[in-house]
Order: structure tokens, then sequence, then C-alpha cells
């Protein structure tokens, strides 16, 4: 114990426990995504980079996470999204240092209670619903077979007339589609700018 | 380093970990396939985060399954809408080809016909004529006609494994409602329950035809480790390994045998046995997994092993084990 530092010690004991890092991100973290990539794509000029940044900022907030839980996990998110983006534009020189101080004036209530926690479940199968409807048709089709019908892959690919390999393809771009949708974006449009 | 690079880095990440959550819904993901997901995901943070996410993504949409039997999102498929009455004219030509012949062998010709039954709990082994034998499992009822003419056993209700002496010239048909399995000299466990059939091959070959409910007939040729299931209108078919397949034939010696089996699947299980009625009080616990190998009468043994594994809680009452958080 003599050589783990002090400040260490009373870290830890308010720490995200590695086993508990997966539900904690899930249930505090993740919820945010849609206001924060819209905060990165205001403050950022190219909008290829935002997919990079977001993930950055995940991985910094659960650094964090597990060496100190953070008082208020919105704050400490948005936080450390505009800390990367100072970060970047001093490497970079790209943008202007004063558009990403301006955290205040983009309107993103860090109180405000994440859009997915008191989704009532007719709500949240209606946004389910909806997200599948904007995946292209035979993507749809085959998550559809394979979520909701619950056949495997052969059997997918016989009634297709497709090959298993097609069938994984398309379930793998169909979940990464349905997480930015059902993470990315705005779960309630009326509350999109 | 260019943020150009570093998008494509995050772009593969992402795009690796979809792979790997389509990799782990497959029938036949293993324990060494998890190992090497693990290591993935233990390679870093970024790896962890971007499969976390998909898989809290994937999980959200098992809530679409409530959808199943309004049939509301299937039928917007127009290319299924449309397909849908030809087939079905079909089919019901099929089934209806099917009773015609069942009928005329049993009331034409003279029917040997015998019926077999098994009670809840009960366990029953049946040689044929012929020498095929039928081990029939708890609550099952089955009715073989085998004589010169031909070999025809109806599966009515339950789980029967059959293993047939093999003869071309008579080939062994095993009806479930309007599906049908013909033997090409083999071993195969039937499961029925109510519009749910399965069929596991464990030697041999069988040709599989799932006519019930299908919009379309679907004719499958199986061979050893195939599992096929027909249910509603649809039909899904897996490979299992040697020993998974011997773990579905646990009941011959009394025990069912779970492997990362859910509490949900594994109560219904129990259940068919009889005894004390296990009972999941909570939806959301009904995922957790189980693994082992239990008595089929023995539900206390069962519920102690999940109330200490799994950090559950039992209730105890005369006729049923209520598990909770």
């Amino acid at each position: 114990m003599a050589d783990i530092p002090d400040n260490n010690r009373e870290t830890d004991a308010r720490a995200v426990k590695p086993a508990e890092l997966r539900a904690w991100f899930i249930h505090e973290v993740l919820p945010m995504e849609a206001a924060l990539t819209q905060y990165l794509h205001h403050n950022w000029r190219n909008p290829n980079d935002v997919e990079d940044l977001l993930q950055d900022v995940y991985v910094r907030v659960c650094e964090a996470a597990l060496r100190q839980r953070p008082d208020s996990v919105k704050s400490f998110v948005f936080a450390t999204a505009r800390n990367l983006l100072i970060d970047r534009v001093r490497r970079e020189h790209v943008i202007p240092i004063e558009a990403v101080l301006d955290l205040d004036s983009l309107g993103i209530a860090v109180d405000e209670p994440g859009p997915d926690r008191n989704v009532m479940a007719r709500e949240e199968l209606q946004r389910l619903q909806s997200a599948l409807d904007r995946l292209p048709p035979r993507c749809r089709e085959v998550v559809v077979l394979r979520r909701i019908e619950g056949m495997q892959r052969r059997a997918i690919a016989l009634r297709m007339g497709i090959t298993e390999a097609t069938v994984a393809e398309h379930l793998a771009n169909g979940v990464s589609a349905l997480a930015d949708i059902l993470y990315g974006e705005p779960a309630d449009f009326r509350r999109k700018p | 380093m260019s943020a150009a690079n570093e998008t494509n880095d995050t772009a593969a990440v992402k795009a690796r970990a979809a792979a790997w959550l389509e990799q782990r819904d497959r029938a036949n993901w293993n324990s060494a396939d998890q190992a090497a997901l693990d290591t993935w995901l233990a390679q870093s943070l970024s790896h962890s985060i971007a499969f976390w996410r998909l898989d809290a993504a994937w999980e959200r949409t098992e809530r679409l399954a409530a959808l199943r039997s309004s049939d509301a999102v299937i039928t917007d498929a127009p290319r299924a809408k449309r397909r849908r009455p030809f087939y079905s004219v079909i089919a019901s030509a099929f089934a209806l080809l099917c009773v015609i012949g069942v009928a005329n062998r049993n009331y034409v010709l003279g029917s040997t016909e015998r019926v077999y039954a098994t009670p809840v709990g009960g366990h029953k082994i049946v040689t044929l004529n012929d020498g095929s034998q039928i081990e029939l499992n708890t609550d099952t009822q089955l009715r073989a006609d085998v004589d010169s003419r031909g070999r025809l056993v109806s599966l009515d209700r339950g789980e029967a494994y059959f293993e047939i002496k093999h003869d071309v010239t008579h080939p062994f048909v095993v009806m479930a409602g309007n599906h049908r399995i013909v033997d090409l000299g083999t071993k195969f466990l039937i499961r029925r329950d109510g519009r749910r059939l399965r069929v596991s091959l464990m030697e041999g070959r069988v040709q599989f035809d799932a006519t019930d409910n299908m919009a379309k007939p679907v004719s499958i040729e199986m061979n050893p480790g195939d599992v096929v299931v027909a249910e509603n209108d649809h039909v899904s078919a897996a490979r299992k390994t040697p020993a998974a397949l011997a773990s579905e034939l646990g009941w011959e010696h009394g025990v069912v045998v779970f492997d990362n089996t859910t509490l949900a699947d594994a109560a219904v299980e129990f259940n068919r046995y009889g005894g004390r009625k296990l009972v999941i009080a909570d939806a959301s616990i009904g995922h957790m997994k189980i693994d082992g190998t239990f008595q089929t009468g023995n539900v206390g043994a069962f519920a102690d092993a999940v109330q200490d594994a799994l950090g559950l809680h039992l209730i105890n009452h005369p006729g049923e084990v209520i598990i909770s958080r």
C-alpha cells in the first residue's frame, strides 16, 4: 500500500468499477449521444471528424470514470467534449478557439434528463419501428426476419435467395445504422433546433 | 497523425465491433469465440465502447419481438404481401392432399394404427413391428401405423426420439400436423409444442417438408447436427455440435441439460415434467443465462442452484416456486 499515492486511494472509493463500466456507460453516457453529436457538429468545422471526436469523448469519459465517478455526468461529458475540441484546435490550428468555448449559447440544457430516461414502452416501440423503417429495404427485411421473426441465418438466406454471408453483412450494417439512429439522433423530433 | 486517418480508425473499430456482434448472434457461437471476443474487447477501451454501444442498440431491438404476433412489420414488405395469396393456395392444396392421403389409409384401406401416449412426467420406449424404436418424452401422444404397406407415425403432441430401421422400399414418414418428415435411415428427435415443431437430426438423413401455416412449403434435406424449427409461418435452421445434440436427449436419462440457456427457457423446460411449477416473477431476470445438468423431477435443486448462481430470491409455495430479484 505504501507505493500507492494517497490521492489514488481517495478517488478509488468513488470510481466506477470496471465491471460496472458497461452498464454505467450505456445508462448514463450513451443517452446523451444525440445532444453530444449536435454539440460537436456545432463546434467543429469538418463534419467528417465528428464520429471520431465522439468516440474520443467516450474513451476519455470512461477512462476518467474508472478513476473517479463524476458528480454530474452530463456536465462532465460536455466539459470533456469541450476540452477535447480545445486540444484539437491547439494541435491542428484549424478553427478559432472562441468557437468551442461557448457552451451556454448552444442551448444545450445540461440538467435536462436524458431523452431515453422516462420513455414509455409504447413510445420506445414506435421509435424502434421508425428506426427500422429507415433502413435500406433488404437490410430491413433481414433485421426483421432475424429480430422479430427469430429466424436463423440459413433460413433467412434461403427465404431471400441470398448467401449467408450477405445476411451477416446486412445484420452488421443494420445494427450499426440502428445504433446511429437510436442514439445519435434526438428521440423527439420536436426538440430538434 | 491526420484527422482523416483517425476517422478511419474509429470507423474500422466500429465495423469490427458490428462484425463481432453479428457473429455472437449466430447459433454456433461457442466459448472459444467468446474468449476471442473478450480478448478484442480488452485490447482497448475504444473497442469496448464501440461494442457496448452496438450491443445496447441490439438489445433494445429485442422489444420489436412484441410485433411478432401482430404481423404488422413483416407485411410492410410488399414482396411478401404479394406472394402470400399465391403460395397459400398451393399450401392449402398440399395440406388437403396430405389429409386425403391419411384418410385413405385409415378408413379406406383399414387401419392398423396404434396410439401411444405418456402422461406429464412420463417416459416410454416403444418398439414397432419393423424393429424401429420410438422413445416418448413427457406429455406426448403419437399414432403409429406400420405394416407391409408403409410406415406412418403421427405426432399429436410432445417430443419423441426415433431410431429407424432403414428400409428403402418403405420410407418412414412422421407427420406433425401437416409438416412431414421423411426418414432416409436414421436417428432423429421431434418436438411439437402447439404451432412450433422442432426436428433435430442425430444420424443419417431426413427430408423435412414444412407445410403448416407456411406461405410457401419449405423442403429441407437435413444432415446430422441440423436442427430445424418450423414455427407459425417461418422455418429456421441451425447446425449443432454432437455434444449440444446429446444434451437434448438428456431426458432419456431423466435429466435436462442447460448450456447458456435463459432462465425463462429453462423454466419452460422444467415445467414440462410436472411437479412444482417454476414461475419467473420478473421479466427482467428471464434473460439471465444458466448452465448445468438437473434431474427433471427435482425443481427444488434447480431453484437452489439458481438462487446461488444468480443471486436471486426464492419464494416457496406448495404448488410452485417463485423466482424473483
